[in-house]
């Protein structure tokens, strides 16, 4: 899959990640950037991917320690 | 006593796959909730068209404030640290480059974007616990 496909993927956050390495792919082939800069900012987004992760973890034990509370109170 | 079998279950279940430590998640800190608004106001407030390093210094300020405080409450926040620390890599890394040389434009643009959706999912995660 390319970088264009993803784009238009239908998957929120893979089309904003998308859209982001392609404007910072745009901004290097008009020298707006450095290739010192398009490295770090690429890095960035793998950074994005693991705080994605960690965000989705948080978020599911929330919902199961919602879940186990409101057993809980049904018990 | 039902409230003593829910919290043993969920005990159990969230101590299965690995270290408790690890697994437990945090719970409601109106402190951290705080700051994770300040550093999103903060990413939000730069400005690109005037020299970096101060407003970036601001940012890590703020993120540094949360790690430190965060580091502070022990074992059963750890699942925050893990969500920061992706954050404070893409800020030491600006940071570091502003103080030596005035990054260009376009890279401060990128950077402010790719905060803003970093500290945007980890302000839901913070602020959407119990």
């Amino acid at each position: 899959m390319t970088l264009d496909q993803l784009l238009t993927c239908g998957t929120p956050w893979a089309e904003q990640r998308a859209a982001t390495a392609h404007r910072m792919l745009s901004a290097h082939q008009q020298g707006q950037i450095t290739t010192d800069e398009l490295a770090a900012l690429m890095t960035d987004l793998a950074h994005s991917d693991q705080l994605n992760h960690e965000a989705d973890n948080m978020e599911l034990k929330s919902l199961l320690v919602t879940a186990i509370m409101l057993s809980v109170k049904v018990i | 006593m039902t409230r003593v079998i829910g919290l043993v279950l969920l005990t159990v279940l969230l101590a299965s796959c690995a270290t408790i430590g690890q697994w437990i998640p945090s719970g409601w800190d109106a402190n951290q909730s705080a700051r994770i608004t300040d550093i999103q106001q903060a990413i939000a407030s730069v400005n690109c068209g005037v020299p970096q390093a101060a407003q970036v210094a601001q940012i890590d300020l703020h993120v540094s404030w949360l790690i430190i405080y965060t580091t502070s409450r022990g074992v059963s926040h750890q699942d925050v640290i893990r969500l920061i620390t992706p954050m404070q890599q893409t800020v030491t890394e600006w940071l570091t480059r502003a103080a030596t040389q005035e990054p260009s434009r376009v890279y401060c643009e990128i950077k402010q974007t790719v905060l803003k959706q970093q500290a945007l999912l980890a302000a839901r995660a913070i602020q959407g616990r119990w």
